[in-house]
């Protein structure tokens, strides 16, 4: 489930929030207030810090409006936002964590064609033998895991529906570097999903 | 038939991630539907991805955009705050000639300004900031129900419960030893089991509550909350333990009982509590006496104005027919709903 991934909102909500109207900031809230919630949790996995960048995320968008133009979408701007302060917050637990974390792990980079490798390979996936809950698990805990690069990229492209042009746009970084990136993240996840499924299985 | 091309096995990746450009669109589309190297493909891809579906995306909780909104307010106040202290280090400075009558009219026009200010935006950010812990109070009891949900599912369908017998005390919060003395026990079991996080337990409206940083292993060498303010919540006292109570509209965690708000800080003293007119009407100090929170064991959470409870009118703080407390009272019957200490 998804929210508000094409529905536009009123270019004259964007007009009185550019004016400072409360109540079209209010509007532009509960616009996106589920799908940027979404990525949040799936990104942080922690509820104080999804707490915390979301209200940030809100507040700076309200705060640099006159930075914003408003022929362009609102979506993109407030997700580049929500993922610069959601990387800050990580770098921040880093920096008191006593246990290394996993974010941190070095993300080597597989080529397309390894990432097929894996994606085609003929080993079993059982999904249909595991609770939705206990797959929810495992899913969430191979994603934590992640490098954050690459997790970015698979919850902004997978959950979030970004294009290419947006991501590179939003992250400051060409489109071949992105689509590698998404390839790697592909790829890093269905090894570690077939990994953890095989090893519960035992 | 001529195998894909690394072009169309990006396309088809793309096409399994919803990336593929509107351009072509149409021709993965048909490359899947007439090629069997590209079905293959497009399955392989699909069902290695299927995983992620299982992350069902949750509604964003209100008390977070409330909370969004009231940061806003602060914001904007401390700017007025800063125009004020500019306002006054610019009016202190000397400027040679001091002219009495045009310094006058700007402090009584800054004056009004600030009351004006004042009077319009302290009562909206008041009001906001405690709707907005409200809001949060009761996500963090319905985050106790799912507890008291997956604990009761992993015992037998019992409660979480310690045993309150007649003639224990149960207002000792804090007591360290293995009697029980205190009804918030019942309630530790929840974190010691790690079936709640202890923030939970602290209501965001109590402003002597505090947050208990234990991990878990320093959590399951206690038998219940070090003190009174890290769970600011009350819980029902059960007539015995292992009691077969009805779930539905029964209460069975609420914002602090009113009654026992100054329990002695010793735990060796007794506890004597008589019934007057104002203790039988004020509501939970948590949310400003202007109502409180009840978790009903439904697992539905509700602001009440009053205390009385159900088609009997039952009071959640009091028991029945009684008067005078000493901390060891039970319910006679679990139709009485008394939520303490």
């Amino acid at each position: 489930m998804e929210y508000n991934l094409t529905n536009q909102l009123d270019s004259k909500v964007i007009a009185r929030f550019m004016d400072g109207d409360e109540d079209a900031f209010r509007e532009i809230i509960n616009h996106y207030k589920n799908g940027l919630y979404a990525f949040l949790k799936r990104f942080l996995n922690h509820h104080d810090q999804v707490e915390d960048v979301f209200q940030e995320a809100f507040l700076q968008l309200y705060n640099s409006r006159s930075k914003f133009d408003p022929t362009k979408n609102l979506r993109p701007w407030l997700f580049t936002i929500a993922a610069n302060k959601a990387k800050d917050a990580l770098r921040k637990q880093r920096r008191t964590a006593a246990i290394p974390i996993g974010s941190i792990a070095t993300s080597d980079e597989m080529s397309f064609g390894d990432a097929l490798d894996i994606l085609a390979s003929r080993d079993k996936m059982p999904l249909d033998e595991l609770a939705q809950d206990e797959t929810a698990m495992m899913v969430r805990q191979i994603i934590s895991e992640m490098p954050e690069n690459l997790r970015e990229i698979l919850i902004l492209s997978y959950f979030n529906q970004f294009s290419y042009k947006q991501m590179a746009q939003m992250l400051s970084i060409p489109i071949g570097t992105i689509k590698s990136r998404l390839h790697t993240a592909v790829g890093r996840f269905a090894k570690e999903w077939k990994i953890t499924v095989g090893s519960s299985k035992k | 038939m001529p195998k894909l091309s690394d072009f169309e096995k990006e396309l088809i990746f793309d096409y399994c991630l919803g990336l593929e450009s509107s351009e072509n669109h149409h021709e993965v589309r048909s490359l899947i539907e007439n090629n069997d190297e590209a079905l293959e493909l497009y399955d392989a891809i699909k069902k290695s991805l299927s995983p992620l579906d299982s992350l069902t995306a949750q509604e964003c909780p209100e008390y977070i955009v409330e909370g969004a909104i009231d940061r806003l307010c602060k914001a904007a106040n401390s700017s007025h705050i800063k125009l004020q202290e500019l306002l006054v280090d610019e009016q202190s400075q000397d400027v040679g000639k001091i002219h009495f009558w045009p310094n006058f009219s700007q402090v009584v026009t800054a004056a009004a300004v600030i009351f004006f200010v004042a009077t319009v935006f302290f009562p909206v950010l008041k009001s906001a900031r405690q709707n907005s812990w409200k809001q949060k109070c009761q996500w963090q009891l319905s985050q106790i129900a799912g507890g008291l949900s997956n604990y009761s599912a992993d015992h037998n369908n019992r409660l979480p419960s310690v045993a309150t017998a007649n003639g224990q005390p149960w207002w000792k919060v804090g007591c360290s030893g293995q009697d029980n003395c205190s009804n918030t026990r019942n309630a530790w079991l929840l974190v010691k089991e790690g079936y709640v996080i202890p923030a939970n337990f602290v209501c965001p409206g109590v402003r002597d509550g505090k947050v208990l940083k234990f991990d878990s292993l320093q959590a399951k060498q206690y038998n219940d909350f070090p003190a009174r303010k890290y769970i600011t919540y009350s819980s029902k006292i059960l007539a015995k333990r292992d009691t077969i109570i009805s779930l539905g509209r029964n209460p069975f965690f609420s914002d602090s009982n009113p009654l026992f708000e100054n329990l002695p800080q010793n735990n060796h003293k007794t506890l004597k509590l008589r019934l007057n007119k104002k203790l039988l009407t004020i509501n939970s100090i948590n949310h400003n006496r202007k109502g409180q929170n009840i978790l009903f064991l439904d697992g539905s959470v509700e602001f009440t104005k009053n205390r009385n409870i159900g088609p009997n009118k039952d009071d959640i703080f009091t028991l029945q027919n009684t008067d005078v407390y000493n901390g060891y009272e039970i319910p006679v019957s679990e139709a009485d709903s008394f939520l303490a200490p």
